[in-house]
């Protein structure tokens, strides 16, 4: 823990967000990799031999539905983390990442329902894996919205954190529902799915590609709530500021966004 | 290339776009948040200056 903490704590809001060299660096990997994902999607990738060519949507869904668990997966970690050590910044990850799991989340929706109008004739069924899917994403949507309803800072943190917690538990519900239910939607395994070499090798560069990215959202969103707090703060100084000035009858600063 | 194919593509570039855009607007976000609270600790620092003179 003491490893994860200080590199949290280098998160400091001092630091630079994506601007300048460093910026460039990540955002020209960023393509390298976008270009080979695509590359490998569309040229590299044979067809599947019953799906055809719908089969190359799967690899974008396969990817944006594993960062969502993982994105989940973290919410779950860091909200732990703070009802234990009660550190603003394990809030800060676990909000950044589930605004960034539900980003991915709605992205596995529409792209698994793009490939079920193809294959299935449908964009919707109530399958298993579909419905337990969306209760996902309504899950970490009431997160969200939770913490904009709560105005007492500890307590929407505390509130915040363990709902993080409870809300992780429908993530291997949704990994196992298509062997505890009937379902339609292919089975989890590269290998029981029947791959080629040529599919798991253009699955890992889409994976590594949209977990690049997923890392990138998570850590500049993680910069913005870092920066948000630090001027919620600031505005405290300048209010608690203001008034004893204003008893003393001296001129008051504006406060943020004034 | 099939008609099914560049629709195909046509999502992923859409789902791309939207992740570069999400990309962009938070760093964006950043940038003005940022700006606010130095904003704010300038004028801050420039009061208490006054106040001690």
């Amino acid at each position: 823990m003491g490893l994860l903490g200080t590199a949290l704590r280098r998160r400091a809001v001092g630091q630079p967000p994506l601007f300048g060299w460093r910026g460039l660096i990540v955002y020209a990997a960023l393509l390298v990799l976008m270009s080979a994902a695509l590359y490998m999607i569309f040229i590299y990738a044979p067809a599947e031999r019953v799906q055809g060519d719908a089969h190359r949507l799967l690899y974008g869904h396969v990817a944006v539905a594993w960062l969502a668990f993982l994105a989940f997966g973290i919410v779950a970690f860091a909200s732990v983390m703070y009802l234990w050590r009660r550190n603003p910044r394990w809030d800060s990850l676990a909000v950044a990442s589930a605004e960034v799991g539900v980003l991915f989340t709605t992205l596995t929706l529409i792209s698994g329902s793009v490939w079920g109008r193809h294959v299935w004739g449908v964009w919707w069924t109530w399958d298993p894996r579909l419905t337990t899917t969306l209760v996902l994403w309504f899950i970490y949507v009431a997160y969200l919205a939770l913490r904009m309803y709560i105005d007492n800072v500890d307590t929407r943190r505390r509130v915040a954190a363990i709902f993080g917690i409870v809300g992780v538990v429908d993530v291997p519900i949704v990994w196992y529902s298509v062997e505890w239910w009937r379902s339609l939607h292919p089975v989890q395994s590269v290998t029981r799915a029947g791959l080629t070499a040529e599919m798991v090798l253009t699955l890992v560069v889409t994976v590594v590609a949209f977990t690049v990215f997923c890392f990138v959202l998570i850590r500049q969103r993680y910069l913005l709530e870092r920066a948000s707090d630090e001027g919620e703060g600031l505005r405290d100084i300048v209010r608690n500021r203001n008034d004893v000035l204003r008893q003393t009858g001296a001129p008051s600063a504006p406060e943020a966004g004034e | 290339m099939t008609q099914e194919l560049v629709f195909l593509f046509i999502g992923y570039a859409v789902i791309w776009v939207l992740l570069f855009g999400y990309l962009v607007f938070i760093t964006g976000r950043i940038r003005g948040v940022r700006d606010a609270v130095r904003d704010v600790r300038h004028e801050l620092d420039a009061q208490r200056q006054e106040t001690a003179e």
